[in-house]
């Protein structure tokens, strides 16, 4: 569905951004696109959707080569951003303008959603708050049921309900067909509703796998004193003693701390990778 | 590759919808701008009195010439905001992932910006210009002449438009700030280097025919041959200027739109 083969990308020659980047996405799977500011997350998207160009390398999705912005693609895919200014329409007016782009597209799909997050068809989009307008264009990017689906730091600014009726409609929305690509920082915010996740750091893809695979390789455990011991990966100080990540040998799946891992992957990329590479 | 890679009716029709919506509040504040500044001249202008104070009642009959100016100069605003979606970066995601092609893209602001506007600004104007004779036949005793778009100089204005717009098309295309002062800046800074260019030129290969650094006289030498050259090279330029121009203008606007990034 998603084929990056060798992307390099930079803004200016000086600094790149994404280095000789290989990734394959299938549809069926909510992504979650995790790093730290600056690792090339928001970039990666843009030349996913065409927005920016490859310098060299190719970004195919759905089999187009997505610098091409050719509308066949253009209509599979919705673009989520951070930051974004909507026109001076009602929410009606606005969907009424930009939903016959899209062949798929279910006006009652959103209008529910505008029910879940509690707002008014007649509201003026100029007149809506950051995360009321983010609700809007969340609520429009799942209704134009495009097969890509590309969701930049999309919690950023919705309050505490919101949030898990983001995490509610997302789950519901996803299916054998579409393919959902959260990046963003907070991981908290997307724990439980992404899988598999995919990790950044430098403008390189340091980590990809599924929840179950991390849970059959790690085991995430809370200890009143750190152990020193071989097995573990990473450690850090809590709330009443230490959180651990180790090599999982017992075999037995446990739960996953989302922000732990994603430290655990940040910190010591080779000792996870040595365990992952191990069968 | 198929046709509708490139142009699909339907969906041309959306983004035609789609773009009158975006644009129609600026139309309608520029011309509420240009019907109060047009106002405001034709009030000044049409009571004149002779040298014995009386009001003098000659035929109106300027209305082709109040309609130039304002016409070419909204024309090449609105042109230059023709892609403002793509002047903010927060704008530009939307319409560069807007489900249409790059052709449509263009043509779409194209058409809105020629034909649509023309048409819109003619009727405007026509009305207008029945309320401004109506206003003037209160204020003055002369005759009003209904406004004519088929006079010659309206006619010459919308064909020498047609022409300026497109520069301004591509100026919206390509410039990422400010695209207005940008495109005229071009035109001033490509203006000069053609004139330098030209004199350079016309120095060196009439070297012979200077009398002094800077004065020629070839009245006396120049050929039949030369003067059907000179006459030749003027006239392609001029069909180049009304004819060349604009398509030139047109295609590039289309290749900057393709390779826009956000």
């Amino acid at each position: 569905m998603i084929e990056i083969k060798n992307l390099n990308f930079s803004y200016s020659k000086k600094k790149p951004i994404l280095k000789n980047l290989n990734l394959e996405l299938q549809s069926g799977n909510i992504f979650g696109l995790l790093g730290k500011n600056g690792a090339g997350k928001s970039t990666l998207l843009k030349n996913i959707a065409g927005l920016l160009f490859p310098k060299q390398g190719t970004v195919k999705v759905f089999g187009y080569h997505a610098h091409q912005r050719l509308p066949q693609f253009l209509r599979e895919i919705y673009v989520i951003p951070e930051e974004f200014n909507l026109p001076a329409f009602t929410i009606k007016q606005y969907v009424d303008i930009y939903s016959v782009f899209y062949p798929r597209f279910s006006k009652d799909q959103f209008y529910n959603s505008l029910e879940e997050f509690k707002l008014d068809p007649k509201e003026k989009l100029t007149a809506l708050s950051y995360g009321q307008k983010k609700k809007v264009i969340i609520g429009f990017g799942l209704a134009s049921n495009c097969n890509l689906l590309l969701m930049d730091e999309p919690t950023n600014g919705l309050d505490i309900p919101s949030k898990s009726q983001f995490r509610k409609i997302v789950a519901s929305s996803v299916n054998e067909e579409r393919c959902f690509i959260i990046s963003t920082h907070q991981v908290k915010d997307v724990e439980n509703l992404i899988d598999p996740i995919v990790i950044m750091d430098e403008g390189e893809i340091i980590f990809h796998q599924t929840f179950e695979m991390v849970s059959k390789k790690l085991a995430f455990e809370v200890q009143q004193e750190l152990i020193e011991d071989e097995h573990v990966v990473y450690s850090q100080s809590v709330l009443g003693g230490y959180s651990v990540v180790t090599e999982n040998k017992t075999g037995v799946e446990g739960s996953i701390d989302l922000e732990i891992l994603f430290n655990s992957i940040t910190s010591s990329v080779d000792k996870i990778h040595q365990i992952f590479k191990n069968e | 590759m198929t046709l509708d890679y490139y142009f699909d009716l339907k969906r041309f029709g959306h983004l035609l919808k789609r773009e009158s919506f975006s644009n129609l509040k600026l139309f309608v504040i520029a011309l509420g701008a240009v019907s109060g500044i047009l106002l405001i001249v034709f009030l000044i202008s049409v009571p004149q009195w002779d040298n014995s104070g009386r009001l003098i009642d000659t035929r109106w009959e300027a209305h082709q010439y109040f309609f130039i100016p304002p016409y070419i100069i909204i024309g090449v605003l609105f042109t230059s905001l023709a892609y403002k979606d793509l002047l903010h970066v927060n704008k530009a995601y939307v319409y560069l992932t807007l489900p249409v092609s790059n052709f449509e893209r263009t043509l779409s602001m194209l058409l809105m910006t020629t034909v649509v506007y023309t048409v819109l600004f003619v009727i405007y104007y026509w009305f207008f210009s029945v309320l401004l004779n109506a206003l003037g036949m209160i204020i003055s005793p002369r005759e009003f002449v209904f406004f004519d778009f088929t006079a010659e100089p309206v006619v010459k204005a919308i064909k020498l438009y047609l022409v300026i717009q497109s520069i301004f098309l591509l100026g919206a295309a390509a410039f990422k700030k400010f695209p207005f002062l940008f495109t005229l800046l071009t035109i001033f800074l490509a203006a000069v280097a053609l004139i330098i260019i030209t004199l350079i030129s016309v120095r060196l290969i009439f070297a012979e025919y200077f009398v002094s650094s800077v004065n020629m006289d070839m009245d006396d030498y120049i050929s039949e041959d030369m003067e059907n050259f000179l006459k030749g090279v003027v006239k392609s330029l001029e069909t180049a200027f009304w004819y060349g121009l604009a398509p030139f203008c047109w295609v590039i606007t289309y290749l900057k739109l393709k390779e826009r990034e956000v």
